[in-house]
């Protein structure tokens, strides 16, 4: 499903150097290593929001880095699901917004039930109608998964999802990601949760 | 995401940065718009002098600052003197016609005044300056008058003057000058008024005068010539004879430092709001960068996000420059005459295609402003590649 050959991109000092991947239909890997060792930056090329100085990343047989930007947009919007791993909710809009706003974007049709048992399943429910600015780090991670996964792609790609969350939240975000894998969702998550780790099919050191 | 409900979204919950961007356009407005029309009404009005068909007026010497304040900023007065010269006036050949005008004390003067109103008294067989400003007959019957544009009458209203009752017969276009805060009536009715008891009464006994003689030179003659011979004509007396731009050489100049202060004026808020704007754009562009690394990490198009913008963007300059254009307009047409009444210079409204074009010159001067705007937020956001603009790449 996923092919990533020989890809390449630095910043300065850090990046990624020559490295290759296969994940198949329905797998869940595990993307570790140390800060700056390039582990963003691989799921950044992966999911077209970064160019690689070299190699190539083949998504469903099609070769992402001959795809003109517009048509890479627009497999974000259908195919993966990029959670990333700063702040990227739209501070204007409440929870439930942004999460329906994606699915709106993915042509998929989320309804607010839908959103909402969505938000119940990852404990943000009281918080629906909250602005990004009011709510904690721990929720903020658990909408933007939400808002991911409110787009149903056959491929999800998520950036340190439980990073900065207290046990109970990391517990809640590792379970959901788990059903979704379990789905057959295509999963490439990094993290330096071992617990999380410990659900991958395999995992990518680097 | 329907885009209008997005910019309305965004324009709510920003609202420092909208009502900035608001203020600037709403300025850019009326300084483009609202102070054009001041400046252009005021050139309107001084455009006059050209096209007014009297080319000599003798007034008495000392009266000379009356005069002008009467004809140009409609300030009423009094100027009264024997009308014996007149006879001699009409003897010299390079002149084509005379006519005397006679200026009554104002209503205001008087005690059953509602008003400072300046009343002409014309000569309707001679005249050739009071119908220039009406297509009707200006030859009235006595218990009729003529009114000034500016004077809130209506034609068939009728008035009481001096314990006599006139009906208006017509009203004037408008001048930009003192004719259209005045009142006008034929000399038959202003002699019946100033002969009357109870004039004299008032204002003592003032038979056969005049205020200003208004002369028209023949085509093709030397002014120099008419005015050494009516200077001849009017040795020994108090009388002198000026030649419209004599007149109109001061309030020249006054309007072209008033107009010239207002556009300087005008440069100046322009560029402190043009700068403003490009201040705001650019530091906003950073929160931008943010939303369009967000909307493009979620497969929302590039160009759909400048749609985003753009709709943002167009909200605001519309609703600003509606604003200005508004204000001014509030302020500049059912106030006009009580501007024209405030302005020590002649004030015409200009005409609906000279308002129309100022219209289109400011929607102009916006419309670059907003494509500046998003272009520079476009261009500054959309150089770089999506991750870089949410500021994870490693």
């Amino acid at each position: 499903m996923i092919e990533v050959k020989n890809v390449s991109r630095h910043f300065g000092k850090n990046g990624l150097d020559n490295t290759s991947i296969h994940v198949k239909k329905g797998e869940l890997l595990g993307v570790s290593g140390a800060s700056g060792c390039g582990k963003t930056t691989l799921l950044n090329i992966i999911s077209g929001m970064l160019r690689p100085e070299s190699g190539s990343v083949i998504i469903n047989g099609q070769d992402i880095g001959r795809l003109t930007e517009n048509k890479r947009t627009a497999l974000r919007a259908g195919t993966i699901g990029y959670m990333m791993q700063g702040s990227v909710l739209l501070p204007e809009f409440t929870v439930i917004q942004n999460i329906m706003l994606t699915a709106g974007i993915a042509g998929k049709k989320c309804s607010i039930a839908q959103a909402k048992e969505l938000c119940k399943e990852l404990k943000i429910y009281n918080i629906i109608n909250s602005y990004p600015v009011n709510i904690s780090g721990g929720e903020y991670r658990r909408v933007m998964l939400a808002r991911i996964l409110s787009a149903d792609t056959p491929i999800l790609i998520a950036d340190e999802p439980t990073s900065n969350l207290d046990e109970e939240s990391a517990d809640i975000v590792r379970k959901k990601i788990y059903d979704v894998h379990k789905k057959g969702v295509c999963i490439i998550t990094a993290t330096h949760d071992k617990k999380l780790l410990e659900l991958a099919d395999s995992i990518l050191e680097l | 995401m329907k885009t209008y409900e997005y910019a309305f979204n965004v324009i709510a919950y920003s609202r420092f940065r909208s009502c900035i961007v608001f203020i600037l356009v709403f300025v850019t407005t009326v300084c483009i718009f609202g102070t054009g029309l001041f400046t252009d009404n005021i050139q309107n009005g001084a455009r006059l002098y050209g096209t007014t068909d009297t080319d000599l007026y003798i007034v008495p010497e000392e009266y000379l600052d009356s005069t002008k304040d009467l004809l140009f900023k409609g300030k009423a007065c009094t100027i009264m003197f024997r009308s014996d010269v007149t006879e001699k006036i009409k003897e010299i050949p390079e002149i084509e016609k005379v006519s005397p005008q006679l200026y009554l004390e104002t209503l205001e003067m008087s005690c059953c005044s509602a008003g400072g109103i300046q009343i002409v008294a014309y000569d309707p067989k001679s005249d050739f300056s009071v119908s220039q400003w009406t297509d009707v007959s200006i030859d009235i019957s006595p218990d009729e008058i003529l009114v000034g544009s500016a004077g809130n009458f209506s034609k068939g209203e009728t008035i009481d003057l001096f314990g006599r009752t006139f009906k208006v017969a017509g009203i004037l276009e408008e001048t930009g000058m003192g004719y259209d805060s005045s009142i006008f009536m034929t000399y038959d009715s202003a002699n019946e008024i100033t002969s009357s008891d109870e004039y004299a009464y008032m204002f003592g006994k003032k038979k056969n005068a005049v205020s200003m003689l208004l002369l028209r030179q023949k085509t093709g003659a030397d002014m120099n010539t008419i005015i050494k011979k009516v200077t001849d004509s009017l040795e020994d007396s108090r009388l002198k004879v000026y030649a419209i731009d004599e007149l109109a050489s001061g309030l020249r100049s006054n309007i072209r430092m008033t107009t010239t202060m207002v556009k300087t004026m005008d440069i100046f808020v322009l560029m402190i709001a043009g700068v403003s704007l490009f201040a705001m754009v650019t530091v906003t562009s950073e929160q931008r960068r943010k939303t369009a690394g967000s909307l493009l990490s979620v497969g929302y198009g590039k160009n759909k996000i400048l749609r985003l913008f753009f709709a943002e963007y167009l909200i605001l300059f519309t609703a600003g420059t509606l604003l200005g254009i508004g204000i001014s307009s509030v302020f500049l047409f059912p106030l006009h005459n009580v501007f024209k009444t405030l302005l020590d210079m002649p004030y015409k409204l200009i005409t609906v295609g000279q308002g129309t074009e100022l219209l289109l010159k400011t929607l102009a001067v916006n419309f670059t402003m907003l494509v500046t705007a998003v272009s520079f937020t476009f261009i500054t956001v959309m150089k770089k590649e999506p991750a870089m603009l949410t500021g994870e790449n490693v």
